[in-house]
């Protein structure tokens, strides 16, 4: 086989151009690193005391926590009653607040283990906190429906177990009981994936650590892991199995929280594409809330080298195709309604972009769909500033797109004498607000006392394909 | 009963790799191989089979799924019936998510679980053997020194060229390096 | 160099021959069964055109995600791109010639579509033919200058068209996606009037996909034991197809289930009334199949790790899945056309090997004009030693 193959390959070729190489694999890490210097640019954050400004944050995110905690504890003792709910309008902030979280969650997972099937490389510069932050947002957003029960404390009744009440089992024809298989089957997977890929990081802490406290954790937590060989195989087949069921998972979760609304007969909620279109929102939002935290953390924690402008660009562009599917859904959606002859169907949309929450669709229209545009400037995507402000921007785009979709349709339903309004009360906002606040507190955590980016996988890219045939050794000529 | 083993030990993977096919084309049984990080197409330098993992996967994916079918069946058609929506009590469309996220998630503790079996390596363990820098930057290969024609010189002679940074022997008790 | 060309030559003929009689027989049938033949070619206009256009569509994937393992079998989807032409103005015969098939023309009555305004002038023939036509054209434009920049590459070793296709790729999808979703609206939703669905577009994507990665394995595996892929067009490609094939098998089950469970969850009459239709009767085992062909079959066998590197078993899998592709097409479209109960017969066999015979024809003649690799692709040294 490989004689015909260099018989049929013109000599031009088989001697490619370097500086093509160069140019369509540049390195994906700065700096000419050696495994030694990510070792020490990765763990040197953690292993020196926090600084002023970590403190600042967490000091902020902490008190916003409270907050939130506040309002949580003041509206279960009080009752649902305390938010802007009306007869007409009985799902709004809450719902639009726990899509939003899972939402962001899905980046994590599309990081690390979709790239990771399409052996996208630049994903191990990123995974790891992306991971962290999936967990976190899943966290907030399970709180929403707990909180939205009423008697959280009977949670537990969302489960299937024999029990005296008949035994009266859960409806398992509801997208609701849905939600709650998918989203804890999502939060311990994600965790379980996350944690794997940290146990080699683990043991190269314990094994740099001082004698102490971080050295008995790390010691605790890494297993014993001592780098065979043999593990690694078993390990690398894992973590591909894991990736394997975490892709079909990431859609399976967005796809149900979307079944929530598609299963109803309400026009707006009622369309045959939300599944896809809510996965591509979610991991449309979960890369806006990845550039974000690692435009800063690269910043903070002095991570250029390993968070460069490429995985900046490969970002974008992903941001930027999610956002393009994302606007030809809304153009689908429009289209079809025009396109049904559906009275209702058309009247929900017309609403939308032109009813009392139009400002509201209007600004997830820019926000999603025209500003994102920019994108397709090389220039943009390599400008720091402004991928921050479109990161910021997206964020916002993404939350108002929950708030649209459940709100205007709910608003003007069928019948026009009950048609409301809808504003959220001052509790609502500051559970909101605490949701972010235990999410930065817990991220803030995470990069106080766990490696944020993955030594062991970044240590195995470090070599571009590029460079593979500079490393003279492997020609044996050193004797 | 002592096991005799000789460690090479190196500071780049390419050298790892390159030794490792070498000293296989001359009949050297390679114990393990100790690396920072996940070294590609070390397993095939190596012969080591495709891991079986895969189907510890792929069975507990089926229980899942087929297991929760069945209770779903159960649950809404014969324990206790309800009416939902008007549709028939054994709606199989109704019943395919639930069976799915079971199935991801039984498939996913399945396969990390056995992971850790197999591979021995659970909370606390203590790290047996010990190599310096082997979670940071050093490879290290380890050849058992149990065939009566093993000759220590004539593997420094064969690693000369890559780039061997030292050639350590240990004796370790038996069961030492998991094999 | 000779027997390499005269073993093609002869797939070729063979392939050409075949679609011969099959356009005698359905050229007899078409004065037999008029209705019939018209949704069979409707059905073999569609499947070619959206193979061809799966060929672009894999090429702009790949240049944008800069991607390197597709470079040395790459000739292949260029060629199936090269088909578009031909394809897309048989199709354009097809759906002029009897326009009158579908329930919504003026001459089965005026209010077949619905009173609505819009869709009164989205249902308007002159309107309807038009974009079709702009489809096709916007397509074949695109396509065109993605495989000719590939071509141009082979005689300049620069890196040059290699950016200038990855901006192209990158125009190539963004007009692809919308164009699409309403092409798959216009030539089949708009079979059933009445009916809608907005995840119809993405339904037909997925289907398009399955069968786009299907052929190319199949005619992947066919130039490699005829010659001009040997040596080339290595296991580890296989393997890579075969994952995309599994990947996108589960996306199209998805897909499929996303739009059923809604549909009968919610149980609307304007729109349960298309499935009321294919799931009756007779229709009811052909739908089982369909979901058989696309996806239980091929997720179990591409699961194994040997199987997917396994020529003569992804063949088989491959040839599953393209049947599984007409039979979802036959499910869409004979139901609205031809009645209430499923016919397989001599017509449809006919149809099946127009479908066959044309574009295998199209393709090895498209193939065997340039080199089988594009050797001036800075990236086809990497493609050549991948290992996956």
């Amino acid at each position: 086989m490989a004689n015909t193959m260099t018989q049929r390959v013109p000599t031009s070729s088989s001697v490619p151009n370097p500086d093509a190489l160069a140019t369509l694999r540049p390195p994906l890490i700065a700096g000419d690193k050696q495994p030694a210097d990510v070792t020490h640019d990765i763990c040197a954050p953690f292993e020196r005391g926090p600084t002023a400004l970590w403190w600042v944050a967490f000091a902020v995110s902490f008190t916003t926590l409270v907050i939130g905690a506040i309002a949580v504890t003041y509206q279960i003792a009080t009752g649902i009653g305390t938010w802007g709910l009306n007869r007409t309008v009985g799902w709004a902030f809450d719902i639009t607040n726990f899509v939003f979280w899972v939402g962001i969650g899905h980046a994590g997972t599309l990081i690390s283990a979709v790239l990771f099937l399409f052996r996208q490389k630049w994903r191990t510069s990123v995974n790891r906190s992306a991971e962290a932050m999936t967990l976190f947002a899943v966290m907030c957003a399970g709180l929403f429906p707990i909180i939205h029960m009423g008697r959280p404390w009977l949670a537990f009744w969302m489960m299937p177990y024999p029990n005296t009440r008949g035994p009266l089992w859960v409806n398992f024809k509801s997208p609701l009981l849905w939600d709650v298989f998918a989203i804890s089957t999502y939060l311990l997977i994600s965790a379980v994936f996350w944690y794997v890929g940290l146990v080699p990081d683990l043991a190269t802490i314990r094994d740099r650590s001082p004698a102490g406290w971080r050295r008995r954790l790390a010691s605790i937590f890494s297993l014993g892991w001592n780098g065979s060989a043999r593990t690694w195989h078993r390990y690398e087949t894992v973590y591909m199995l894991l990736a394997g069921l975490a892709t079909p998972l990431v859609f399976s979760v967005h796809t149900i929280v979307s079944m929530d609304f598609a299963t109803a007969v309400i026009p707006g909620w009622h369309t045959t594409i939300f599944p896809p279109y809510f996965v591509a929102g979610a991991i449309f939002s979960g890369l806006a809330m990845v550039l974000t935290l690692m435009l800063i953390a690269r910043k903070v924690m002095q991570l250029e080298d390993y968070i460069t402008l490429r995985h900046v660009e490969a970002m974008c562009k992903l941001m930027l195709s999610m956002g393009c599917i994302v606007g030809l859904a809304y153009g689908t959606e429009f289209f079809v309604a025009a396109y049904s002859g559906n009275p209702y169907e058309q009247f929900v949309f017309l609403n939308r972009a032109g009813g009392p929450f139009r400002w509201a669709y209007w600004t997830m229209v820019t926000c999603n769909v025209i500003i994102p545009q920019l994108l397709w400037l090389r220039g943009v995507r390599r400008n720091i500033a402004l991928v921050f402000a479109i990161s910021i921007v997206v964020n916002i785009g993404m939350w108002f797109e929950r708030f649209v979709i459940i709100v205007t349709s709910l608003h003007r339903d069928f019948l026009p004498s009950s048609w409301a309004d809808y504003s959220p009360t001052i509790i609502e906002v500051a559970t909101l607000l605490g949701s972010f606040g235990l999410f930065f507190s817990c991220f803030l955590l995470f990069c106080r006392f766990i490696p944020v980016i993955a030594m062991a996988e970044v240590k195995g890219v470090l070599k571009s394909p590029h460079h593979a045939h500079e490393h003279e050794s492997v020609k044996g000529d050193a004797a | 009963m002592s096991e005799r083993l000789l460690l090479a030990k190196f500071g780049h993977e390419d050298d790892l790799l390159a030794s490792c096919k070498e000293l296989r084309r001359h009949d050297y049984k390679i114990v393990d191989a100790f690396t920072p990080y996940a070294v590609h197409g070390l397993d095939r330098a190596m012969g080591l089979e495709p891991s079986r993992l895969t189907w510890v996967c792929f069975l507990c994916g089926m229980i899942g799924a087929i297991g929760m079918l069945i209770f779903e069946y159960w649950v809404g058609a014969i324990s206790w019936p309800v009416d939902v929506g008007g549709k028939p009590w054994n709606s199989l469309p109704s019943n395919v998510p639930v069976a799915f996220e079971t199935a991801v998630l039984l498939a996913g503790f399945g396969s990390v679980f056995a992971l850790f079996g197999v591979s021995r390596l659970y909370p606390g363990k203590a790290v047996r053997p010990e190599f310096d820098r082997v979670t940071d930057d050093r490879f290290i290969l380890v050849l058992a020194e149990t065939d009566a024609r093993f000759d220590p010189a004539e593997v420094k002679h064969l690693l000369r060229p890559f780039n061997l940074l030292e050639l350590e022997e240990r004796v370790v008790s038996a069961g030492g390096v998991p094999s | 160099m000779k027997s390499r060309d005269h073993a093609l030559a002869l797939v070729s003929s063979r392939l050409g021959w075949l679609a011969i009689a099959s356009a005698i027989v359905l050229a007899v049938g078409g004065t037999m069964a008029p209705d019939r033949i018209w949704s069979n070619l409707l059905i073999v206009g569609v499947y070619a055109v959206t193979l061809a256009l799966g060929g672009a569509l894999f090429i702009a994937l790949t240049y944008v995600a800069n991607a390197s393992w597709n470079v040395a079998f790459r000739r292949v989807p260029e060629a199936m791109a090269v088909v578009l032409a031909p394809a897309g103005v048989g199709l354009l015969a097809v759906l002029a010639a009897r326009c009158q098939q579908y329930a919504w023309h003026p001459q089965n009555g005026e209010a077949d579509a619905g009173t609505f305004w819009f869709k009164e002038l989205w249902t308007n023939p002159t309107f309807w033919m038009i974009r079709a036509v702009a489809y096709i054209a916007i397509w074949l434009l695109l396509s065109r200058m993605l495989v000719a920049a590939s071509r141009r590459q082979d005689h300049s070793q620069g890196l040059g068209f290699t950016l200038f296709n990855r901006r192209l790729s990158a125009i190539f999808l963004l007009v692809y996606a919308p164009t699409f979703a309403l092409a798959s609206c216009d030539w089949l939703m708009l079979l059933d009037p009445m009916w809608f669905s907005t995840i119809f577009g993405v339904y037909n994507f997925a289907g398009m996909v399955e069968a786009t990665l299907a052929i190319m394995i199949i005619l992947s595996i066919i130039l490699r034991r005829r010659g001009p892929l040997r040596g080339i067009f290595t296991d580890d490609h296989l393997h890579d197809l075969g994952k995309l094939l599994l990947g996108f098998s589960c996306f199209w089950m998805y897909i499929w289930f996303s739009q059923y469970m809604l549909i009968w969850y919610t149980n609307m009459p304007e729109e349960t009334a298309y499935y009321l239709l294919r799931t009756g009767g007779p229709w009811g085992p052909l739908m089982i199949a369909n979901v058989a062909l696309n996806w239980i079959i091929p997720f179990f066998t591409l699961l194994p790790r040997p199987w997917k590197r396994n020529e003569s078993i992804m063949l088989k899998i491959a040839v599953i899945v393209l049947l599984g592709r007409w039979l979802d097409l036959y499910i869409m479209v004979f139901p609205a056309t031809v009645g209430t109960t499923p016919m397989v017969g001599i017509w449809e066999a006919a149809g099946g090997g127009l479908a066959v015979g044309l574009f295998g024809w199209l393709f090895f003649r498209a193939f065997t004009k340039v080199p089988a690799v594009p050797s001036g692709d800075p990236l086809l040294a990497e493609s050549l030693h991948y290992h996956c």
